[in-house]
């Protein structure tokens, strides 16, 4: 039970300790999503389009940081000698982050429901999900890795982008929109190379500190 | 000072991975899309109509409409087959799966199609006529053969289809000098690349000062806002275009290899005109978003909203609402004429927008660096 406490103590001194801008921009973002779709209908996307188009890039902006904040803020010579392990914190910040992903995700689609839309929930808010993890743990480590944010932004959008216009001709088993072609088994292997490269990160973390 | 500055930022941004990996993925989507998109040899090639007229094979797609075809159209077509087939000595005949192949003709069907090819020279044929010719052709020769209306119908369309084909090709090399019209096809693909991804290199240009605890330096200089901030948009903008410009360049030379007239300068102008205003309109909208609220994401969500809204074609594409042009099309001088108006008016609201948010930028870090200097 304590050390649950403890844990739970870490997280919640960690989410503190992360800004807040980031959040507050994420729901801004949805909002405004929901807003051009249904409200003023500025945007015209089909409720696949909105998962796989629209909320995917949420885990670029919300993860990018998640890694490198310390660095970013130069207080890692701090952060790297303190007690719990720098992996163990990314580890706990990854999975709240996950959590309110998914949420958000879910609200949003739940909001489309209520608005009307015929959406197979299921199959649009887990698919959504893996993509938008996916592309966030490229970020992630890519901002890490360079130790520039900006890079960890650019590199998923490009992804993203060549992704969009190309219909995956390069990226093949790791399209990041095939439930736009009724394939979900293709979602199957985002999650799977997500959760290989987040395990190689944490490990990479572990053993650089 | 001024462009010592400017020489400044494009000398930070030409270290900057981001700027590596802005270069990396415009160059990939001019290969992916816009060299996609290109078929040096189509201009001049005879598409079709050629191949129909010889007898050989007869095009298979379905995206004539026939439904403006007239009965001497039909009449004519017949009349062209016929003459083919009197010539060649065969006609053609389609298996089940529609594979074309070629028959001979024996001489009781040659003398048949002889004599009702010039039935139709010299005479008046009426539609019942051509409908019972078409019938007796068809029964004499025996297979699927290409006797039959629907066939001839369609055929006649791809007919129409190719003299229209052949007449804009013609427009294209004589008015376009075909750089002119692929230079349009150019700056649609650019612009949706540059449309977005330079937010990448503007979005933390002015807040990188703020990271690396430069601003209180910065904001107590003697150097004035407007220099500061407007060279490096003119870093940004200057180096970003060096990219697309470059490209133009390389398609100029690509094209000039295959062509023997092109206007060289097509590539540049359609930049210059049509990109430009475009990394204006971004960099701007990055700036003054950065300044306001002192984070470079937010610019980025914001842009990833605009161009998501300015992207996908609709019945408003012009609209100066939308930032970047987009023309997905080999178009002839007059197909272009038609909406060049809406064009020029877009892309010089667009630039004024631009230099008025760039305006708004410059006096945004002005109230805040005197706020730091404690002017006010």
């Amino acid at each position: 039970m304590g050390k649950i406490k403890h844990t739970a103590g870490i997280l919640s001194f960690n989410l503190k300790t992360l800004p807040k801008g980031i959040l507050l921009f994420c729901v801004s973002y949805t909002i405004i999503i929901i807003f051009a779709l249904n409200v003023s209908q500025t945007l015209n996307f089909s409720s696949i389009h909105l998962g796989e188009y629209l909320l995917t890039p949420l885990g670029v902006l919300l993860f990018t940081h998640l890694a490198g904040f310390e660095k970013e803020i130069r207080v890692y010579e701090l952060t790297y000698i303190r007690k719990v392990p720098h992996c163990i914190i990314v580890i706990s910040r990854v999975i709240s982050y996950m959590i309110s992903m998914y949420l958000v995700i879910l609200i949003v689609f739940g909001i489309e429901i209520a608005f009307g839309a015929k959406v197979d929930i299921n199959c649009c808010v887990n698919g959504s999900f893996i993509t938008a993890l996916y592309l966030g743990v490229i970020g992630m480590i890519s901002a890490y890795l360079t130790g520039q944010r900006s890079v960890g932004y650019i590199i998923p959008f490009v992804y993203y982008m060549l992704d969009m216009f190309t219909f995956g001709r390069y990226t093949g088993g790791l399209y990041l929109f095939s439930m736009l072609n009724n394939d979900f088994g293709i979602k199957i292997n985002l999650l799977i190379a997500s959760v290989v490269m987040l395990i190689l990160f944490f490990i990479y973390l572990y053993k650089k500190l | 000072m001024f462009w010592k500055l400017v020489n400044k930022e494009i000398k930070y941004q030409l270290k900057s991975i981001t700027f590596g990996i802005f270069c990396v993925f415009v160059v990939l989507f001019y290969i992916t899309q816009f060299v996609g998109d290109i078929n040096m040899e189509e201009v001049y090639s005879n598409s079709p109509g050629d191949l129909l007229v010889e007898g050989s094979v007869y095009y298979k797609s379905n995206l004539e409409d026939e439904s403006n075809l007239g009965f001497n159209q039909r009449l004519d077509m017949l009349h062209n087959l016929l003459e083919n087939d009197t010539k060649n000595k065969n006609f053609v005949v389609l298996s089940e799966l529609s594979v074309v192949e070629i028959e001979e003709l024996n001489d009781e069907q040659l003398d048949l199609v002889s004599i009702i090819k010039k039935q139709i020279e010299e005479e008046d044929i009426s539609e019942q006529e051509y409908h019972n010719i078409l019938q007796q052709i068809h029964n004499e020769l025996g297979h699927i053969n290409m006797y039959e209306d629907d066939k001839i119908k369609n055929l006649a369309a791809k007919k129409v289809l190719y003299e229209e084909t052949l007449k804009r090709k013609e427009e294209i090399r004589k008015s376009e000098k075909v750089t002119g019209s692929y230079a349009r096809l150019f700056a649609d693909y650019i612009g949706i690349a540059v449309g977005f991804f330079s937010v990448f290199i503007a979005a933390f240009s002015l807040i990188r000062d703020r990271k690396y605890k430069a601003y209180e330096i910065i904001y107590t200089k003697k150097i004035s806002s407007i220099k500061y901030v407007v060279s490096k948009y003119i870093g940004n903008v200057l180096l970003m275009m060096i990219v697309v410009l470059i490209l133009a360049g390389y398609s100029t030379i690509d094209f000039a290899n295959h062509y023997d007239k092109i206007d060289y300068f097509a590539f540049i102008k359609i930049s210059i005109t049509w990109i430009l205003p475009t990394i204006m309109i971004v960099t701007s909208l990055a700036y003054i978003l950065q300044v306001a609220f002192g984070n470079g994401i937010l610019p980025i969500i914001v842009q990833f909203i605009y161009w998501n809204y300015s992207v996908p074609f609709s019945s408003s594409q012009y609209n100066v609402s939308k930032y970047m042009i987009r023309y997905n099309s080999v178009s002839t001088l007059s197909e272009y004429q038609k909406v060049a108006n809406d064009i020029i008016f877009n892309r010089i609201v667009i630039t004024f927008i631009s230099i008025v948010l760039l305006v708004g930028a410059i006096w945004l870090f002005e109230k805040k660096r005197g706020n730091i200097c404690g002017k006010n």
